[in-house]
């Protein structure tokens, strides 16, 4: 990757403006080269500073009484199903996360408000924020496959990655399913595996994924469209926040 | 004399994060007075809408509250974090609005039309903050080109993607105006600032 690769990557990323399968090799090549993620969190400051361009705008001075109350609210009217949703605001949450940083995301919908996809919850399941992957409950072979989620804002979907993956017989691949929160299982489709040794696969979040509290792997033979998932591999973001 | 004075404020900002990390209030009502009219004044620019922008700010100030402790200053700085999160929010909030009023289609219209306004509003201002004037000037020497390129992704949310469908231009000439604007802008407020 030439220089001028790494600054024009660095600086669509500060823009907000990476998508599709140049946000995953951002990501990818942030962890492998500290220099490129330096560069971004510069370009990200003068990105920042664009906002300078705004009119210069006092806040209205009741929007600091109702920050203030709605902060400091007690903690049971803060708990989650207890403050008062914006619908908009989780997806915010999420964009966010994943425009300024690496961002790994576990998902966990919630009921009653998953009709606009908007309001899907994510929550950020790293157990250390400083982690750029989150750990998976791997079976034998599996133990020290790495795998994440990364929601991609531009696209509204998620990347759903895996490396170290065994190889598998010509016979049988690699299928995604998501979660549902009474452990059901959708198809997400497969798994596929690149030639750098990363499996990964886009997801929507189409109507038929309404909530979701991760993500699964399966192994399935090759040439049938599997209904009735095999055994889970894999389950990805097992350490849900909600 | 700049240079230090920047440095000062950026202590007392990621002291103040720190300190709200401990959830100490009194930190968190300072860093509201700081804050609180550049991000309500960005969220206007995106949305419009008083209300809209202030639910925008209030959405931010709680993330800033329950997140502190998260914020990563190899990343940026506080001031970039916060500014970042309401850019994002905006964004996100105008794309919802538009999905459920079907109003996508006027929008993308609207920006097609001249995809350079909001900065050259902006532009034209005379800005009596030494700093925002600065940004003027660095912004200013810009070519149109790099301008519309940034325009669209930072104040109207397109990926790279979007942007090189709706100039009708090839996707490698997107990154390399982007990555030329705003590595000119780097350099230019790196000198200045």
């Amino acid at each position: 990757m030439t220089h001028d690769q790494i600054e024009e990557l660095a600086s669509l990323a500060a823009l907000g403006a990476l998508d599709g399968e140049d946000l995953v090799f951002w990501e990818e090549t942030k962890i492998s080269d500290p220099k490129a993620g330096k560069l971004q969190a510069e370009l990200n400051d003068v990105a920042a500073q664009l906002s300078f361009l705004a009119t210069e705008t006092k806040a209205p001075d009741e929007l600091r009484k109702r920050v203030m109350n709605t902060v400091f609210a007690s903690d049971h009217d803060r708990k989650p199903g207890n403050t008062p949703v914006n619908p908009q605001s989780h997806l915010g949450w999420a964009a966010t996360a994943a425009v300024a940083a690496i961002a790994i995301l576990a998902l966990v919908g919630t009921a009653g408000i998953t009709a606009d996809k908007e309001s899907v919850v994510v929550a950020d399941a790293r157990p250390n924020p400083q982690d750029l992957h989150i750990p998976l409950r791997g079976y034998g072979d599996y133990a020290g496959v790495r795998a994440g989620v990364l929601w991609d804002s531009g696209q509204l979907g998620w990347y759903v990655q895996a490396q170290g993956l065994p190889s598998l017989p010509a016979t049988h691949r690699y299928h995604v399913w998501a979660v549902s929160p009474n452990n059901q299982l959708q198809s997400c489709g497969e798994l596929v595996t690149t030639s750098t040794g990363t499996a990964r696969c886009f997801v929507l979040p189409a109507n038929s994924i309404d909530s979701m509290k991760g993500f699964a792997v399966t192994v399935e033979p090759i040439g049938t469209t599997p209904s009735q998932p095999g055994t889970p591999a894999l389950l990805i973001s097992p350490q849900i926040q909600s | 004399m700049k240079e230090n004075s920047q440095q000062e404020d950026r202590s007392i900002e990621l002291e103040l994060i720190a300190r709200i990390a401990r959830s100490e209030r009194a930190a968190f009502e300072e860093l509201y007075t700081r804050y609180s009219n550049i991000l309500y004044a960005t969220a206007f620019k995106f949305l419009k809408q008083d209300a809209d922008a202030q639910d925008v700010v209030q959405d931010v100030f709680i993330q800033i509250w329950d997140k502190a402790k998260l914020y990563d200053p190899t990343k940026g700085k506080p001031l970039t974090w916060v500014l970042t999160m309401t850019r994002n929010r905006s964004i996100d909030r105008i794309r919802a609005i538009q999905r459920r009023s079907r109003l996508r289609n006027d929008f993308e219209t609207e920006t097609t039309v001249d995809e350079s306004t909001e900065i050259r509003e902006a532009l034209s201002k005379v800005d009596a903050n030494e700093k925002g004037q600065i940004l003027r000037d660095a912004v200013s020497s810009l070519s149109l080109q790099q301008r519309v390129v940034i325009e669209m992704a930072f104040f109207r949310g397109h990926t790279q993607t979007e942007i090189a469908e709706k100039l009708g231009e090839p996707l490698g000439t997107i990154k390399a105006r982007a990555r030329r604007g705003l590595m000119k802008l780097k350099e230019s407020l790196d000198e200045q600032l």
